[in-house]
């Protein structure tokens, strides 16, 4: 079913890419820009359709008192980075190629070896190019998949970088890794580094907001209050519970 | 998850302790919130929970949620402790101690 569902998908996305070919007026090779929207969008459809799919597929298994296979949760990635790689091979040595191998980091689940070899790529190949700080923000979602290489990758941008908005934008991504592992003296450090490198705006509204997180909300800071209401419509706060110890438990039963 | 969490709060409920939730489901329609309290019964959850969507902004946005089940270890003074310890046993272990320095801040 949901190989149909795809099949589906790749079929309506023809019409764009005989598009996206023909807008191209140079060459033999797709317009990158074009390309890359054409597999963002294509996977985005794929995707939807697969929680379509799975919300269906836990319905059903509910209805019938069975379990839901482990394989329907596997969200359809493969062929979308499968593509992503050949594009960026095609555009190898070429900063064209960096948002193909961002798009692997983003969105691999399991394809292990693709992300892998996408860091390698991106640390040989563009590590001093400015197009690497569009994808620094990746980096740290594949720490797990790709070892010590993209951890080393990321350093060495946010130190080391020539251009400073590109080590801005990696300091940053490194504050909230580190932010989100309790490490908030580091996080900060590298917040106030990005206060010093950049005036760009978007980029300060994103350390203030590190912030929040790295001080507000971290362990030995004082608990923000609640002032909320409970499930029947009756108001209460945190602080009502000062003198007890509270085990905050954001949850819901869905 | 649930079976575990009521079993802290019977164990500790003559002492410092409270379990709290920010709940996420969706309550807002009539039909929504007989789903939760049916729920509710049924999985015998006790304690009080806050509607994350009856304040504005939410307080997962306000706390920065990303995942659920997401959980803040908040001492007797309000201060965070812990965050997101998920193992049992370790959870046990972590309450336990600052149940026990409420206590003591009690007392003096």
């Amino acid at each position: 079913m949901l190989r149909h569902a795809l099949a589906a998908v790749l079929l309506f996305s023809i019409p764009t890419a005989v598009i996206a070919q023909s807008d191209a007026s140079t060459g033999t090779q797709q317009d990158p820009q074009a390309a890359y929207q054409k597999l963002a969008k294509s996977f985005a459809k794929a995707m939807s359709v697969w929680q379509d799919e799975l919300q269906a597929t836990i319905k059903k298994a509910q209805e019938a008192g069975e379990r839901v296979p482990r394989s329907a949760y596997a969200p359809p990635t493969k062929e979308f980075v499968g593509t992503a790689q050949e594009l960026a091979q095609e555009h190898a040595g070429k900063d064209t190629a960096v948002p193909f191998l961002g798009f692997i980091l983003k969105n691999a689940s399991r394809e292990r070896n693709a992300v892998k070899w996408a860091v390698k790529t991106l640390a040989s190949d563009h590590a001093e190019s400015k197009a690497i700080g569009d994808i620094v923000d990746y980096l740290p979602k594949v720490a797990r998949m790709a070892g010590r290489s993209s951890k080393s990758l990321l350093n060495d941008i946010a130190d080391n970088h020539s251009d400073n908005t590109v080590r801005a934008k990696a300091l940053l991504a490194r504050a909230r890794q580190s932010a989100a592992n309790d490490k908030s003296v580091a996080a900060v450090a590298d917040l106030e580094q990005v206060k010093k490198l950049t005036t760009d705006q978007d980029l300060l509204d994103e350390v203030k907001e590190a912030l929040v997180e790295t001080q507000k909300l971290a362990v030995g800071s004082v608990a923000p209050e609640i002032d909320g209401v409970d499930i029947d419509g009756v108001k209460f706060k945190l602080s009502d519970y000062r003198g007890k110890v509270v085990l905050l438990d954001f949850w819901g039963f869905w | 998850m649930i079976p575990h969490e009521r079993s802290l709060v019977d164990k500790w409920k003559d002492r410092p302790f409270a379990l709290l939730g920010v709940n996420s489901d969706n309550t807002s329609t009539d039909k929504g919130m007989t789903l939760y309290k049916e729920k509710q019964k049924e999985m015998g959850v006790t304690w009080r929970s806050f509607r994350n969507e009856g304040s504005d902004p939410q307080i997962s946005d306000d706390w920065r949620v990303r995942g659920w089940p997401t959980l803040y270890y908040i001492d007797h003074d309000g201060v965070i402790k812990h965050k997101n310890v998920r193992n049992g046993a370790k959870m046990e272990q972590v309450l336990e101690e600052m149940i026990a320095a409420a206590e003591a801040a009690a007392k003096k």
